[in-house]
C-alpha cells in the first residue's frame, strides 16, 4: 500500500486549490480500495489518513482528530461495526459513515448491534460514483 | 373349617343370636364364625330378588366362585341382575371368568375390599386372606346403610373398566391402561423424573414457553435426558420449546453435551407441557403460570396416562407442531443461506468495480484537465492533441464501460433479490412529486449537456397531483422513474420527454367487500422515440427482454416487481396521435401507487 500512496501523494499539489481541510480517517482492508477513495477525497480537497488494518487504525485513533471517519463493514481482525463501538467510546462525538460493498440491512444493524444511532444516512454503497461520494460525504460533514 | 368362637364375639351387637329368624326389624351387627358368616352370605344371596352388587377383593373372587357358585347359579336361574367390581389378575383370571357366566364384570385395579348389597341387605367382610372362608361378617339391613354401600358400589362401577378389556391386556401381556390425575407438584415432579429415567426408545417433550426448558434445567430432567442420550443407541430425543435470550445457553449446552438431542424453536402459545416417553406414556402438565422460576410455581395439575389412544393423541399433536417448525425453521435456513449468498456475492462482484469506477472517473477528469491545460499553452491542432483525444476517448470508454459494468451488477443483484424474494422495501411516506421533479431536472440537466434535441419536462396532470404522499421505498420508487426515464432517452433522437403524474380515482369490486374506492397516483412517461417492438411488447416486463444493444433488459423486470410489491401496476403502450418528425409517435410507461393516508 505505501508505494502507492506515496506516489500519490506528492501529486496532490495540483488539487491545493480544492483543499477544505477536512480530515478524515478512511480504513477498509482493500488496498485498492483505499487507493481509489483516498484520490476521489484529495482530489477534492480533503486530507486523508488511510488504514487496511483496523486494528492499527483503533490503536493509533485519537479523539477530536477527524471531522469524518469512514469505514468498511466486512473486515478481517474486526469489522467495522466493532470499531464503530470502540471509536465511540474513545470519541462519543466522532462522525462516522460506512462505506460498504455488502448489502445494507440498517435495521438488522440497529437491531443486533444496538446502534439506535445509524441511520441510512451514515451508510453509503460502494461503489459509488465520485461525485455522489463527495456530496454524501458534504451532506454530512455539514448535518 | 374351625373357628374360634368366643363370648359376645359370637353374637350380634343388639345380643340376639337368631338374626335369621328375625328379618321385621332394622339390624346391623358383626358375625363371628365360619359357619355363621357362611349361614349368612347364603341366606344374603337367597334373599335377593331383582337386583344384587358384589366387591371383591383379587384373592375373594376364588371364594365366590367356588364356594358361592351355586348361589351365583341359582341367582341367575331367577332373573338376578348380578354386578361385580373386582381386581382382575393373572392369578385370578379363571374364576373372573366364571364369574363372568353369571354376572356382569368390571375391573379396579388394587381393589381391596368385599361387600355384597342388594336392595333390602348388605353384607361386609372386613378380613379376607387367600382364599380362606369369612372369619367375620357385618351384617344390616338398615336403608340407611344399603343406601349408603349402594353408593359406594356404584362410584366403584362407574371407575371400573369392563373385564373383558382387562382380560384382553392381561392375555396379549399388555401392561394396564390407567389414566391419573396428580394435583401435588412434588409427586408429579418424582413421576416425572422417573419418566425421563425409564426412556428407552424415545423422548417427546413440548414445552409452551422458553422460561419452561429452565424449570426443567433445575428439576433435573435435562440432565437424566442428557445421561439417556449419551447410553441410548437408536434414540429420538426431541425437545420443542420457544427459544430466547432466557434459554439460550441451555440451548447450547444441551447442543454440545447432547448433540443426539434435536431441538427446535417454536413460537406455540399453550399453558401446557407434553412429555411422552417411549411412545406408550403421555405426562401432560397444565400450567397455571407459564413464567414462574419453578416447576413447583409452574405446576397447575398433571395428567398421567398410557392410554393408547390419548397417547397416539398427543404424539399426533406434538409431532404436527414439530414438523410445522421443522419447514418454517428450513425455509428461515434456506432464506438465510440466500441472503448470505447474495450479500457474499455483492461484496465480491462490487469491490473490484470500485477502484475501475472511481479511477476510470479521475483518469478521465485528469486527461480532460490536462488536455485543456496543455491546449491553453500549445494551441489546437498538432500531434499531442490527437494523441490526447485518443486518450481522452479511451478513458470515456473506459469509464462509459464501467458505469455500466456497475448498473448491471446491481441490476443483477436485484433479480436475485426478487427471485429470491429477499428484496426488503423499507417503506416511509414520502410527496412522490417532489421525488420525481428532483429526478426529471438532473436527467434534463444531463441530457443537456450531451444533446440539445430532447427536452425533459415535468408536468403534473391536475392541481391535485401536485401533492402525492405515497408509502413506498423511495429509492426503490426513484430506481423505477430513473429506469424508464433512461429507456426514453435510449430510443428517442429528438423532441420530447414528458413526466406527468395525475391523482385517480379507482373503483375496485370485491366478491367479499363489494365496491371499494381507492386513490392511486398514476405516472406516466411519455416520448417521442421510435416506440416498442410489437413482437418486444407481449414480453416486455420480462427478464433480458431488450431491443437495445447496450441494455441488459432487467430494468423493466426490476421496475415491475417493485412496482407490484408496492401494490401498484405498470404497463406500457405506443402513442398513438402523435407523430414526431422522425415519423415515430414514440411511447408512454405507466405507473401506479396507492396514495397514502396524510
Amino acid at each position: 500500500m505505501g508505494e502507492k500512496l506515496v506516489r500519490w501523494k506528492r501529486s496532490t499539489t495540483s488539487h491545493d486549490h480544492n483543499k477544505n481541510n477536512y480530515q478524515v480517517l478512511l480504513v477498509d482492508d482493500e488496498p485498492d480500495i483505499i487507493y481509489s477513495i483516498r484520490k476521489v477525497l484529495e482530489t477534492n480537497g480533503f486530507v486523508v489518513d488511510p488504514y487496511t488494518d483496523p486494528t492499527l487504525a483503533l490503536s493509533n485513533f485519537r479523539p477530536k482528530l477527524y471531522d469524518l471517519i469512514l469505514l468498511d463493514i466486512k473486515m478481517p481482525k474486526m469489522n467495522g461495526l466493532d470499531l464503530y463501538e470502540q471509536i465511540m467510546r474513545i470519541d462519543p462525538n466522532a462522525k462516522v459513515c460506512f462505506l460498504t460493498a455488502s448489502e445494507l440491512f440498517y435495521e438488522e444493524y440497529r437491531k443486533l448491534e444496538a446502534h439506535p444511532r445509524l441511520n441510512k444516512a451514515y451508510f453509503i454503497q460502494k461503489p459509488v460514483p465520485s461525485k455522489e461520494l463527495i456530496n454524501r460525504i458534504k451532506e454530512i460533514l455539514q448535518s | 373349617m374351625s373357628s374360634a368362637k368366643t363370648g359376645a364375639e359370637n353374637h350380634f351387637s343388639g345380643g340376639n343370636q337368631d338374626l335369621q329368624e328375625d328379618t321385621e326389624h332394622e339390624r346391623t351387627g358383626m358375625l363371628v364364625g365360619t359357619e355363621a358368616t357362611t349361614k349368612q352370605t347364603w341366606k344374603f344371596f337367597s334373599n335377593v330378588s331383582r337386583k344384587v352388587d358384589g366387591c371383591a377383593s383379587a384373592a375373594a373372587t376364588a371364594i365366590v366362585t367356588t364356594a358361592f357358585a351355586d348361589a351365583y347359579k341359582e341367582m341367575k336361574r331367577r332373573g338376578v341382575k348380578i354386578r361385580s367390581v373386582t381386581d382382575i389378575t393373572k392369578d385370578n383370571l379363571e374364576h373372573c371368568k366364571t364369574l363372568m357366566q353369571f354376572s356382569e364384570v368390571r375391573h379396579i385395579t388394587h381393589l381391596n375390599a368385599n361387600f355384597g348389597v342388594s336392595e333390602t341387605e348388605y353384607i361386609v367382610a372386613p378380613t379376607m386372606k387367600d382364599g380362606q372362608p369369612l372369619p367375620k361378617l357385618i351384617y344390616s339391613n338398615s336403608k340407611e346403610m344399603i343406601e349408603q354401600q349402594q353408593n359406594i358400589f356404584d362410584i366403584f362401577w362407574n371407575k371400573a373398566t369392563p373385564a373383558e378389556q382387562r382380560i384382553q391386556e392381561i392375555e396379549e401381556g399388555r401392561e394396564e391402561e390407567f389414566f391419573q390425575v396428580i394435583n401435588n407438584s412434588e409427586t408429579a415432579a418424582e413421576i416425572y423424573l422417573n419418566l425421563v429415567k425409564s426412556i428407552n426408545s424415545s423422548a417427546l417433550l413440548l414445552l409452551p414457553s422458553s422460561k419452561a426448558l429452565v424449570r426443567e434445567y433445575k428439576l433435573g430432567v435435562l440432565n437424566h435426558l442428557i445421561q439417556v442420550s449419551k447410553t441410548m443407541h437408536s434414540q429420538d430425543i426431541r425437545i420443542t420449546c420457544p427459544i430466547d435470550d432466557k434459554n439460550i445457553q441451555i440451548v447450547r449446552t444441551l447442543n454440545e453435551q447432547a448433540p443426539n438431542i434435536k431441538i427446535l424453536n417454536n413460537t406455540i402459545n399453550l399453558a401446557t407441557k407434553i412429555f411422552i416417553v417411549n411412545d406408550d406414556t403421555l405426562f401432560r402438565v397444565e400450567l397455571r403460570d407459564l413464567e414462574a422460576d419453578t416447576f413447583s410455581n409452574a405446576f397447575g395439575f398433571a395428567l398421567y396416562s398410557n392410554s393408547k389412544p390419548t397417547v397416539n393423541t398427543f404424539r399426533s399433536l406434538f409431532e404436527l407442531v414439530w414438523h410445522s417448525y421443522e419447514t418454517s425453521e428450513k425455509l428461515l435456513q434456506a432464506d438465510k443461506v440466500q441472503r448470505e449468498f447474495i450479500n457474499i456475492a455483492a461484496h465480491e462482484l462490487r469491490t473490484p468495480i470500485v477502484p475501475i469506477l472511481n479511477l476510470s472517473e479521475l483518469m478521465y477528469s485528469k486527461i480532460k484537465e490536462l488536455q485543456q491545460e496543455k491546449i491553453g499553452e500549445q494551441g489546437e491542432g498538432g500531434e499531442l492533441k490527437q494523441q490526447q483525444n485518443e486518450l481522452l476517448e479511451v478513458a470515456e470508454i473506459i469509464l462509459r464501460n464501467a458505469n455500466r459494468l456497475y448498473q448491471l451488477t446491481e441490476d443483477i443483484l436485484d433479480v436475485t433479490r426478487i427471485e429470491s424474494h429477499t428484496l426488503k422495501l423499507r417503506k416511509e411516506k414520502f410527496d412522490l412529486n417532489d421525488e420525481i421533479s428532483n429526478i426529471v431536472e438532473t436527467f434534463g440537466k444531463q441530457i443537456a449537456k450531451t444533446t440539445g434535441n430532447i427536452k425533459v419536462t415535468y408536468e403534473p396532470a391536475n392541481k391535485d397531483s401536485r401533492f402525492a404522499l405515497v408509502e413506498g421505498d423511495k429509492r426503490r420508487i426513484a430506481q423505477v422513474v430513473s429506469n424508464l426515464l433512461n429507456n426514453a432517452i435510449k430510443f428517442t433522437r429528438e423532441g420530447a420527454i414528458t413526466v406527468s403524474p395525475r391523482i385517480s380515482k379507482r373503483i375496485d369490486i370485491d366478491s367479499m367487500r363489494g365496491e371499494e374506492e381507492t386513490t392511486e397516483l398514476i405516472v406516466a412517461v411519455n416520448d417521442t422515440g421510435s416506440g416498442i417492438d410489437p413482437e418486444l411488447m407481449p414480453r416486455l416486463f420480462t427478464k433480458f427482454a431488450t431491443q437495445s444493444h447496450q441494455g441488459t433488459g432487467l430494468g423493466l423486470f426490476i421496475s415491475k416487481s417493485i412496482i407490484e410489491a408496492h401494490g401498484g401496476r405498470i404497463w406500457a403502450e405506443n402513442n398513438k396521435d402523435q407523430y414526431n418528425n422522425a415519423g415515430h409517435n414514440g411511447a408512454t410507461f405507466y405507473f401506479t401507487l396507492p396514495v397514502a393516508d396524510r
